[in-house]
């Protein structure tokens, strides 16, 4: 029986234990927060909230999510006091000269994860979007942003306690007052779903949104077996299958799920996917596989690190403000999911999927529409035409830059902009609201560096993040320029030349010669037969000389190396 | 408008009630279509029979607007592949445009999603797998999706020589598949087939596609060798001289690719036995393959291996 209760202003959720004390102290805070400009700010304050405690001895942990922030711990009641004390007062007074040691941290944290295409394709670069994005915002983040953020997420109305045994003796937590904070809203990037993005390779996945209940959860579980069954023990196409249900607010949940595959197996893993899926879709549920996944998840719930599970959802709840479920109503919504249900959930399932499929594959055969990868129109500007790729022209304009291509445009307008990174050898990244991103490279468009000025006076302060300087080899190379059609070049002794130039300087001189010759003959035939034509024909042969010479590429002229 | 067809061959014409099939389409008299599918069973003869169907041009709208029956659905998107391959024309892909490639590409993805859900419903409906061996060999899915999309066939009809007919072509180098799995795929229908089947045949065509991949001299020398000789006669004897033989709707080409394949390598006593066999029954394959007009090159042969008299 879980009770509701309040501990220093913060709302407590105790139930009984049956094991050692646990505890986790929760905050309606997490990536999905941020602006894209000060992405990591949430997990930076995490880091730094812990550093005083040092080296912990006994189990504790923090976790940064998308919507919430988690300290949380288990041990005798002095180490879980100790530890939740020094949490809160450090919160409530963040070692400020840690930043940036903690940065470092996080940016080799970052390097292990990968960050996350299907947010990102799905909800742009704002909200849950954002927290797709790995942690650009580190570098911008100044004392200012840790003091404000703590200060009004990390409060006491924004929290919730959760304690599975007895509320310990002495537990003091301080923390400021402020306001209790909704979800980010829910944006979208997606005009048509189902739909589907080519990117990168080695897996198939999607996500999609549904409906957050008894049901839902057990059609992930059954996902996962359909999947499981069909691209590896079936066609043995795939190691990895995971599937996974996973509350998102209040109301809706996401369900995700992968599937490995090898380049050469990526097309069957697919085909096999999308069969899962219309096998699902043309309600095709084995009733003794309902069985065996309700079974699965009854029994989860009997052990015991079960109840502790269900105090840190429903202290979730409470901030999502969500009417909390018993156990008991739990139980019994599960016990209550048929096959007609699964086959309602795979409805909701279809009309939200987005799915993931390796570079040059497609979708579209199957009834996917395609995620928009392109803005509707470019901006009006100067052009810079790429030097790698004369049919991308980069446009600096008014209102926003564009990159136009054969294939479509992108365009990140300065005032939807969410995020520019700035690179000390003068390299810009846009990100718009809708995901979209232009990379601005000095070295790949011939841009002045007075045009690179404008546009950041374009942008307002805090969407700038100034990157550290580029390894050399992490700046794109200039392109060579396009190397001049080959010039046949021969070797003419100098003998040569010089009786090429006596021929064809004598040749003209005889030409003219003979033909005065023909004027002022008597006997023009004569004249015509003996004179003339042969001297023209010398002239003639004059000219051919001075082709060949010039062919050859000593008179000078038309040819030229450079 | 529903127009005869434009076909260089009549498949049907072999069989009256193929052709009385055909009349029905054009006719738009579905109970007439749905009586004749419902008087067979096997599963080549049904797929041969809904590929009459499909080269009946103009009858798309006609069928796409039949109460949705597993048949009507499964007709239509024969007709739609059957479209495709019209657009397309049968010319190698260098030679094919943009458009055509575009249109036929348009087709396919109206085709493909029915399919998709007629296997989703009855993972055994055979002739549907068959036609997506089609639309994955048109809409360039790569060996591995048609390879998974034959095994799924194969669980519930295991000797199909529709759809192994139809992954031998994906094999096929020019579709972007090799040699070799092609003819180990050729000898594994034939070994797993039952006697008097047509499934041994798939390792006759596959020698035959090999054959017509090469060129001048090689090509004579390829069916002279004595190994690709004897998988040849042994896959004849397995499947067209044998007692049990039907053939049911597939019994001209493969009588075809044996003569066609035996008198190549001027082995006219052979070759006999299939010209007789065959009488006037032109099959679209293999005649359509080799080079030259098919009518003469199967009359020129016939005559040669029948020393001219009739």
């Amino acid at each position: 029986m879980i009770k509701e209760t309040e501990v220093c202003g913060i709302r407590t959720l105790v139930a009984p234990g049956n094991g050692p004390l646990v505890a986790g102290l929760v905050f309606r805070v997490g990536c999905a927060d941020e602006p894209l400009s000060r992405r990591g700010l949430t997990h930076l304050i995490e880091h730094l909230a812990l550093h005083r405690h040092g080296l912990i001895e006994h189990d504790a942990n923090a976790a940064t999510g998308i919507t919430t922030t988690h300290f949380y711990t288990s041990g005798s009641e002095q180490a879980v006091v100790t530890y939740l004390t020094s949490v809160c007062d450090s919160l409530r007074d963040l070692p400020l000269e840690r930043i940036a040691t903690e940065k470092t941290i996080l940016r080799t944290e970052q390097a292990g994860r990968p960050h996350d295409n299907l947010l990102v394709w799905r909800y742009g670069a704002v909200g849950f979007g954002a927290a797709g994005y790995p942690e650009w915002g580190l570098e911008a983040i100044t004392d200012e942003d840790v003091r404000d953020w703590a200060a009004t997420r990390f409060t006491r109305e924004n929290a919730v306690l959760w304690i599975s045994g007895e509320v310990p003796e002495g537990l003091n937590l301080t923390l400021p007052s402020g306001s209790p904070h909704p979800l980010p809203e829910i944006t979208s990037a997606l005009p048509a779903t189902p739909a589907y993005f080519a990117e990168g390779g080695g897996k198939i996945s999607f996500s999609a949104v549904t409906e957050r209940s008894a049901r839902a959860s057990l059609f992930a579980m059954v996902l996962e077996r359909a999947l499981f069954r069909a691209l590896r023990t079936e066609d043995g196409n795939s190691y990895t299958i995971a599937a996974a249900y996973v509350p998102r607010d209040g109301s809706h949940a996401t369900i995700t799920a992968m599937a490995d595959a090898l380049p050469e197996k990526q097309d069957a893993v697919l085909g096999g996917l999308i069969d899962v899926l219309a096998a699902f879709q043309a309600g095709r549920f084995d009733a003794d596989e309902l069985e065996t996944v309700r079974d699965k998840a009854s029994t989860s719930l009997d052990r015991p690190e079960a109840a502790r599970a269900v105090l840190f959802t429903e202290a979730i709840d409470i901030l999502y403000g969500r009417t909390r479920y018993t156990l008991d109503e739990f139980r019994a919504e599960l016990a209550a999911v048929t096959v007609e249900d699964l086959g309602e959930v795979a409805g909701q399932l279809m009309d939200t999927l987005l799915l993931q499929v390796p570079r040059g594959s497609r979708a579209d055969w199957a009834g996917f529409a395609e995620a928009p990868m392109f803005s509707d129109k470019a901006v009006v500007g100067e052009q810079y035409p790429s030097l790698q790729n004369g049919d991308f022209v980069l446009v600096l304009g008014h209102d926003g830059v564009s990159v136009t291509s054969p294939h479509g445009v992108l365009t990140v307008k300065y005032r939807e902009c969410v995020l520019m990174q700035c690179w000390p050898d003068g390299a810009r990244r846009l990100v718009g609201p809708d995901g979209i991103s232009i990379s601005i490279e000095p070295t790949l468009y011939d841009i002045p560096e007075q045009a690179i000025t404008r546009l950041d006076g374009k942008i307002a302060d805090e969407l700038m993040v100034r990157q550290p300087a580029r390894a050399a080899d992490r700046i794109p190379q200039r392109p060579a320029p396009a190397a001049p059609p080959p010039v046949m070049k021969v070797k003419t002794p100098l003998k040569a030349k010089l009786v090429l130039a006596l021929v064809a300087l004598f040749c003209p001189v005889l030409a003219l010669v003979a033909t005065a010759a023909l004027v002022t003959s008597d006997n023009v035939g004569h004249a015509l037969l003996h004179f003339a034509l042969p001297a023209w024909g010398a002239f003639a042969a004059g000219a051919a000389a001075i082709r060949l010479a010039k062919g050859l590429g000593y008179l000078g002229g038309t040819k030229s190396d450079t | 408008m529903i127009k005869p067809s434009a076909r260089p061959f009549d498949q049907a014409a072999a069989f009256p009630e193929l052709l009385g099939l055909r009349e029905a389409v054009r006719a738009a008299d579905w109970t007439a279509i749905e009586l004749f599918f419902a008087g067979l069973s096997d599963v080549d003869m049904t797929a041969f029979a809904v590929n009459v169907v499909g080269g009946v041009e103009g009858a798309e709208d006609f069928l796409a607007a039949l109460p949705p029956t597993p048949l009507a659905r499964r007709l239509h998107a024969s007709r739609r592949i059957a479209k495709a391959w019209e657009i397309r024309s049968g010319y190698r892909a260098a030679h094919v445009s943009r458009d055509q490639f575009a249109g036929m590409h348009e087709q396919l993805r109206v085709a493909e999603p029915i399919l998709i859900k007629l296997t989703a419903e009855d993972p055994s409906d055979a002739v549907a797998w068959c036609l997506r061996l089609n639309t994955a060999l048109g809409l360039q899915m790569g060996q591995s999706e048609s390879r998974r999309r034959y095994d799924r066939l194969a669980r519930s009809a295991p000797h199909c020589f529709t759809a192994q007919g139809r992954l031998l072509q994906q094999l096929c180098p020019k579709w972007g598949g090799n040699w070799e799995v092609l003819h180990a795929f050729g000898r594994e229908c034939m070994d797993a087939a039952p006697p008097g089947s047509l499934s041994p045949i798939v390792l006759a065509e596959a020698h035959l596609e090999h054959y017509f991949e090469l060129e001048g001299p090689e090509a004579g020398r390829y069916l002279r060798q004595v190994s690709v000789q004897r998988e040849i006669i042994e896959s004849a004897e397995k499947s067209v001289l044998h007692p049990d033989f039907a053939g049911g709707y597939h019994w001209p080409t493969a009588h075809g690719v044996y003569a066609l394949l035996f008198g190549r390598m001027g082995d006219q006593e052979r070759a006999k036995v299939h010209f007789t066999a065959l009488g006037e029954a032109l099959s679209e394959y293999p005649w359509q393959s080799a080079s030259g007009t098919p009518e003469a090159l199967f009359r020129r042969m016939r005559d040669k291996a029948l020393g001219g008299a009739k």
